[in-house]
């Protein structure tokens, strides 16, 4: 759900007159600095993104090791001595929720590194390259697009998971690449749309007939018009493939257990929601805050890149 | 129009072939077989149980053959009770269909409703609480929100069931469908609460931007200074042109929920398709695996085929080649 609408408007002035001196970027950049909703969870990102690389490289942050078991303190509340509680086991759930905090975060961005390479290799060979690859191109996409998405994530995973291929050994790899298997296609297809009208645009044209060659109009001209909806969708499929994670751990297939990931910490709460039900809470309610950050960036990146789309 | 629906159907076969081929590759792909993990059995056993799953067989073999089962309606056999696959759909999937169904009849009005209330109060109290609605819900995913649900109406206040699913085992056809006495309202409102909560709020996103922008529209002031009456203005006029980007979503999540759903059917413990395919791959299940896939398939086409088509019923001006 990628093409979610823009519910939070803050009252929109563009300074027409102002944005003749500033470029794309800046002027970009500007609006969506006024949007305060983004701009808090563009904050509230950045220090949960530092919190997440304090909480995992920072003995005085983390406080306790996420597998550490202290078998007196099993199943509490969360106290000063454990700000989240601890779980069946006794471990520490706030080591265990910045563990799995990074984790998540590893996973967003690194599927959208995946499908924003992938994309835009596909959308941009079927724009540019022909008839008969536009035609081969698409019918991959549509292809792609007719997979139940999280079934096929969860076959892909276990297809990585017991084989010995290179490079996807590590669990985080193997579940990026997983992910990434059906998350392309948005992109893509954004790529392709956009490149096709802008193929035909006036200033395109003007290149063309300054003598530009083609890689230069391709890549100065026509890519940076086409990155505007593109880092829109990288932004909105974040929270996608986190949840994705979380859907695969809550079933078993994620991270390999004692690792900690927001997924299957929340599964764990799951089954202890009687004796301690804080073990569900914090997890959950760490997700809830990424989803909800991400919307909100992503509405405003939105908002700010595409002044036409109001 | 007509001949758009048939190309457009039968495009769907080749779709369908290309995904059950991935399938296939994939799931081949998977290490172990499904009585690798079993304790170890003596060879002939074992060789009599290949032969009767068709195992024994060379890989290209056993991908020509299921296609060529497939041509006759035969969807082969599950391995894990030796039961047919078609028996085990036929059980899983009018349970997957009416669970899916009503998250997405909660989803729609729901969403809709709140959208259009959010909109028609632009910046006022009734939008307020339609926007918070549809971010919190976008924020919480199903298996955060069912845990939820239950902790609250099942084991505090003791309202709902906490397991299976309230519905009948019958198709909509079947007489066993009508009957009031085969539905227990207790245990179907967390499940469809759980899986129908975030589409309803991103629809409730959509609608409200969507009934907006034909709120600022020419038309609707010239109906208005016409001095037709509100509530006709905002029926006709308002909600039947805001239509269009609110049926591009519904077939992706339409799909979704039907497809989605076994998070919340292994949560609640219910009988449902999805949960047979989670279960099914984590047996090497093959050809359960190929049918629910190709079943899940179909709905995902089927689901876009159809909004497709209703544009044109929405949007007269949309043209199809």
């Amino acid at each position: 759900m990628t093409e979610a609408d823009i519910v939070f408007r803050e009252t929109d002035e563009i300074l027409v007159s102002d944005s003749k001196l500033r470029g794309l970027w800046a002027d970009a950049a500007r609006r969506l600095m006024r949007n305060r909703l983004a701009l808090i969870a563009l904050v509230i990102l950045a220090a949960l993104g530092v919190l997440a690389l304090l909480g995992n490289y920072v003995d005085e942050v983390q406080r306790y090791a996420p597998r550490e078991q202290i078998y007196t303190d099993r199943l509490e509340g969360p106290s000063l001595d454990h700000f989240f509680g601890t779980d069946h086991l006794g471990r520490d759930t706030w080591a265990r929720v910045l563990q799995g905090l990074l984790i998540s975060l590893q996973v967003g961005f690194g599927v959208q590194v995946v499908a924003l390479t992938v994309g835009l290799l596909v959308g941009g060979i079927a724009a540019l390259g022909g008839r008969a690859l536009d035609n081969l191109m698409m019918r991959i996409t549509d292809l792609a697009y007719a997979f139940p998405d999280l079934l096929f994530i969860i076959l892909m995973r276990e297809a990585l998971r017991d084989n010995d291929w290179p490079i996807v050994e590590e669990p985080v790899v193997q579940i990026i690449v997983a992910i990434s298997f059906v998350g392309w296609v948005t992109i893509a297809r954004l790529v392709r749309g956009q490149m096709l009208s802008l193929k035909e645009m006036d200033f395109v044209l003007a290149a063309e007939a300054m003598g530009a060659p083609r890689w230069r109009i391709v890549f100065q001209h026509m890519l940076p018009n086409t990155l505007g909806p593109v880092i829109v969708a990288v932004v909105f499929g974040i929270p996608l493939a986190i949840f994705a994670e979380a859907v695969l751990a809550f079933i078993g297939i994620g991270i390999p257990v004692p690792t900690a990931s927001l997924g299957n910490l929340v599964d764990n709460g799951n089954d202890y929601i009687q004796q301690n039900v804080w073990m569900l809470l914090f997890p959950a309610g760490t997700i809830a805050l990424l989803m909800l950050c991400f919307t909100f960036l992503g509405d405003g990146l939105r908002d700010a890149l595409d002044p036409r789309g109001r | 129009m007509f001949g758009y629906a048939i190309r457009r159907t039968l495009w769907m076969i080749p779709l369908l072939w290309a995904v059950a081929t991935v399938t296939f590759l994939l799931m081949h792909a998977v290490p172990g077989g499904p009585f690798a993990s079993e304790k170890p059995v003596p060879p002939a056993v074992q060789e009599a149980l290949n032969a009767r799953y068709n195992l024994d067989k060379s890989f290209l073999e056993q991908y020509v053959l299921y296609f060529w089962n497939l041509l006759h309606f035969d969807l082969g056999i599950s391995f894990r009770a030796d039961t047919e696959v078609i028996d085990v759909l036929e059980q899983g999937l009018p349970i997957t269909l009416q669970l899916g169904g009503f998250a997405f009849l909660y989803a729609l009005v729901l969403g809709m409703s709140l959208g259009i209330i959010a909109a028609l109060n632009h910046n006022r109290v009734g939008d307020y609480l339609g926007v918070f609605f549809a971010t919190i819900g976008t924020a919480v995913p199903n298996f955060v929100i069912a845990p939820l649900l239950i902790l609250v109406f099942s084991v505090e206040l003791g309202w709902t069931g906490v397991l299976g699913w309230g519905g009948p085992q019958a198709w909509v056809w079947q007489p066993e469908f009508w009957n009031p006495g085969n539905w227990s309202l207790r245990t179907m409102v967390l499940p469809v609460v759980s899986l129908g909560t975030l589409p309803a709020a991103y629809i409730a996103r959509i609608t409200r931007a969507s009934v907006l922008e034909v709120l600022s529209q020419d038309y609707i002031r010239t109906a208005r200074a016409k001095g037709l009456a509100e509530r006709a203005v905002i029926l006709r006029h308002v909600v039947k042109n805001s239509m269009v980007p609110i049926l591009t979503v519904l077939g992706p999540i339409f799909a979704a929920l039907v497809t989605g759903s076994f998070i919340v059917e292994q949560i609640f413990a219910i009988n449902g398709v999805g949960r047979h395919f989670v279960q099914a791959v984590f047996r090497r299940d093959y050809e359960l695996i190929m049918g629910i896939t190709l079943f899940y398939a179909l709905v995902v086409a089927t689901a876009n085929l159809v909004i497709d088509i209703l544009y044109g019923v929405v949007d007269p001006r949309i043209r199809y080649r």
